[in-house]
């Protein structure tokens, strides 16, 4: 095999999604408004709730489950929060305290799926379809008219800048930093691995696999209660519909990251990308002032063909371990 | 042909086999078979694992096409490249599977006249009488079921007499290929179907029925003759009247050189040997009874027997799969309750587990990780991080150790053969230090060269410090590689063999396991 084959089915083996970032870019640069430091940090902006979402996600798909209820847990652990600090207890529940209230909401309601899901052996779909329900009834019970004065510390991770860079892109790279070691460095990201490729096999060399599993459930409810966090704070204010719909999304771009439905296979490098690249897109729509009629269609085809792409990696990738 | 066409249809062969071979790549699975299974016969197919009594059976349903040879169905000649299911269903010929292959979800009734319901005019379905027929067809092979219950709701054995009796009554197949029915039937229900085959063959004398079987008592109890294979050969046809269980076992194993491991004396000497487990009454009821015995270090010890006779579950209940009802199993002194496999790691057990892709081996991670998942936990820092240079030092070292051949340790464990794989498995077993070491098949889909180096180091280092049981299927490994074989049989322990004795042969072995 010549060197430049190689380099190329290197690059379509494991990074493929940094090749369509590149591209996506490369047509960036031709768009007026797009290559200003402005342009580039509201991108990341707004990109780091979903980040967060797609973190929770990917982390669940790797042990071969699913959590759809993440888009609500999204809205119902700062709703929480916020009526703690507002109505059930002002005097004890400090917005600093309602910060960390909030992931804290995230976990525990993560924790419950997935202990109903796997210790009760019931497919993780449907119980999370359910508390998907749930906790949004509960968040358009608690909060019907939306909460739009927020005091600042509440805000603060979604709103403020440091050296003029939104302080949540920073939170969300370090969520990355985090997941990445122990997915990469930690005992338990390679049990996740080793969980998702064969559970039987996982067990049978001696990884505590439920615990495991819930663990993955929590974590994500945590994950996607800081990017709710996140966006709270980014609009100041928090709504009944917040995350609504965004599942699909989070779908989208845990999957185009090379994440596999079928468990065990993707990294966190990958989706990281897939996020960025999901936010460029829309940005780009933006500012080409793609009529917002046919904007979702517009990004419905750009996402068949990039899912496309993707799966030629997982192709490339078999080919490649065959020789 | 005018002569033979003339011949009284019974005279005719039901099927005749001649040259018959079928090669895979680096293997030739069945080798010029010659067979000739008359009407009205119930004719037995014996002979160890991949002798290759399943593959022939493929060969003749159309499931498998030959390399080369000829297939004759009641005395037409069939063309073997394009053979397939649909032309041997056309000429009579019906497999039933060692697994029924039922549509799990559909209605026994549904299942029973897939592919060939009957009819009315425009093709609308006469239920009714399909009913009534799949009931009768389920009395007539000793089962009382409801038509319309699902597939899935039947035990498999109940399945696999469904499956029969659809060949036998509703698809009236005239040459029948039953490939180990018998594995999964209860006793009484084996000693049923077998007598019914009988009675069967005897009212209808222009069919016959082929059987594989793994135990020579019913070979020699229900069949009319008998075709030995041996290495891909048919090394024997015999008259069941004229032959004894004890001459077909010999037939069946043949001349085995036992393989020779030079200079395998135990890593322990026997006086220096330290006691580890004591396994005591072990009982799980129906599956197997009270078993009993003692380990020590160097001890290389064997469990053998059928396929059911619950050798698997007993040294898998040494690793805390399953339950127990009764009897008391002790690790250098203390008594242990095992719920999990984490716990019996903590206590030093280890279990190579019997179905290497699906139990044991992490297909998309690499060697590094196969070889470390159950012992991260050495490897951590205070902080649960692993020390990633010890890690690649240690697996590194073990690719050494065990003569692994693959490039590096972060290389796929996917890209890797499968005497490779188990190297690295066995690997994984060794860094818990276990005392106490079950490997199961040790040596299945393992390649010439690399069985002899695995059984080297069970002998040798896997256990200096350990005690090992190992099961194979193989009885010339176990004779190579054990001190004493335990054998099961129906869920018990009937002999022991000792190194030594002038029993320990791989044919004694055989006859024992067989029960005969």
């Amino acid at each position: 095999m010549s060197s430049t084959v190689r380099l190329f089915s290197r690059l379509m083996e494991r990074h493929l999604i940094w090749v369509l970032l590149a591209v996506l870019v490369a047509v960036g640069l031709t768009v007026p408004g797009f290559a200003s430091l402005q342009n580039i940090t509201n991108v990341l902006w707004a990109a780091a709730p979903l980040g967060c979402m797609v973190l929770g996600l990917f982390l669940v798909l790797l042990i071969k489950e699913v959590d759809l209820s993440l888009e609500s847990s999204f809205a119902f652990a700062p709703a929480v929060a916020i009526v703690a600090m507002t109505v059930w207890a002002p005097d004890v529940v400090h917005p600093v305290l309602a910060v960390i209230l909030t992931p804290v909401v995230g976990l525990l309601v993560g924790l419950a799926a997935g202990a109903f899901a796997v210790n009760l052996r019931v497919n993780a779909f449907l119980v999370t379809l359910a508390t998907l329900l749930v906790m949004r009834g509960a968040v358009v019970f608690l909060i019907p008219e939306g909460v739009y004065y927020l005091p600042a510390e509440y805000t603060y991770l979604g709103e403020a800048r440091w050296f003029g860079i939104p302080v949540a892109i920073f939170v969300w790279l370090v969520l990355y930093g985090v997941a990445y070691i122990f997915m990469e460095r930690h005992r338990i990201g390679k049990e996740i691995y080793a969980i998702g490729n064969n559970e039987e096999a996982a067990f049978l060399a001696g990884v505590k696999v439920h615990r495991t599993k819930i663990l993955c459930f929590g974590i994500a409810g945590l994950a996607a209660a800081i990017g709710g966090l996140l966006e709270v704070g980014r609009l100041q204010s928090v709504v009944a519909d917040l995350g609504e719909g965004d599942i699909l999304m989070v779908f989208a771009g845990t999957i185009l990251g090379g994440t596999s439905l079928n468990g065990g296979i993707g990294r966190l490098s990958g989706v990281f990308g897939a996020v960025i690249v999901i936010a460029i897109i829309e940005n780009l729509m933006n500012l080409t002032g793609i009529e917002p009629s046919i904007r979702q269609m517009v990004f419905g085809c750009v996402l068949l063909v990039a899912i496309y792409l993707a799966s030629l990696q997982d192709r490339f990738a078999l080919r490649a371990s065959r020789n | 042909m005018i002569q033979s066409a003339a011949l009284p249809a019974t005279e005719a062969p039901s099927y005749r086999l001649a040259g018959l071979t079928k090669t895979f790549p680096g293997l030739t699975a069945v080798a010029d078979v010659d067979l000739s299974v008359r009407r009205g016969e119930i004719h037995g197919i014996i002979g160890r694992n991949g002798a290759g009594k399943s593959v022939l059976m493929s060969l003749i349903s159309g499931a498998q096409q030959a390399t080369s040879g000829t297939i004759e169905i009641g005395g037409e000649s069939v063309a073997i490249a394009d053979y397939d299911p649909v032309r041997a269903h056309g000429l009579g010929v019906s497999l039933v599977p060692q697994e029924p292959k039922f549509a799990p979800r559909l209605s026994v009734v549904d299942n029973m006249f897939m592919g060939q319901p009957l009819t009315r005019s425009f093709g609308f379905l006469r239920r009714a009488d399909m009913r009534r027929k799949a009931v009768e067809v389920a009395e007539a092979v000793g089962l009382i079921v409801d038509p319309d219950a699902l597939m899935l709701t039947l035990p498999i054995e109940s399945q696999q007499l469904l499956a029969f009796g659809k060949a036998q009554f509703i698809d009236e197949a005239k040459v029948i290929l039953l490939d180990e029915i018998t594995a999964s039937l209860s006793r009484e229900r084996k000693t049923m179907l077998l007598s019914l085959l009988r009675d069967l063959v005897h009212r209808h004398p222009d069919r016959s029925y082929t059987l594989i079987s793994h135990h020579v008592s019913e070979i020699m109890e229900f069949c009319d003759r008998v075709t030995v294979m041996r290495d891909a050969r048919a090394v024997a046809t015999l008259d069941v009247a004229a032959t004894t269980g004890a001459e077909l076992a010999n037939w069946i194993v043949g001349d085995i050189p036992v393989m020779s491991l030079d200079g395998l004396s135990r890593a322990v000497p026997e006086g220096q040997s330290r006691p580890i487990a004591r396994i005591s009454g072990l009982t799980r009821r129906g599956v197997f009874e009270d078993v009993t015995l003692s380990l020590g270090t160097g001890d290389v010890v064997g469990f053998a027997g059928l396929d059911g006779s619950g050798k698997d579950e007993a040294a898998e209940a040494l690793f805390g799969l399953g339950k127990l009802d009764a009897g008391t199993f002790e690790m250098e002194g203390k008594v242990l309750h095992l719920a999990s496999p984490g716990e019996a790691m903590k206590h030093r057990i280890a279990l190579l587990p019997k179905h290497r892709e699906r139990q044991a081996v992490i297909q998309g991670r690499s060697i590094a990780e196969n070889t470390l998942i159950s012992s991260y936990r050495q490897f951590s820092t205070a902080l649960g991080l692993i020390d990633s240079r010890r890690a690649r030092q240690v697996t590194a070292d073990k690719i050494v150790e065990f003569k692994v051949k693959a490039k590096g340790p972060e290389i796929g464990m996917s890209g890797l053969s499968g005497g490779n794989k188990q190297k690295v498995l066995i690997a994984r077993l060794t860094l818990n230090a276990p005392r106490l070491l079950i490997l199961n098949e040790p040596t299945r889909g393992v390649d010439l060269a690399t069985k002899p180096e695995i059984l080297k180091a069970v002998r040798t280092d896997l256990s200096r410090d350990s005690a090992v049981i190992v099961l194979t299927e193989s009885e010339e490994e176990m004779i190579t590689v054990c001190d004493r074989i335990y054998v099961f049989f129906r869920g018990r322990i009937i002999a022991v063999l000792n190194r030594g004795k002038e029993n320990f042969t791989v044919s004694a072995l055989y006859k024992t396991i067989q029960g005969v």
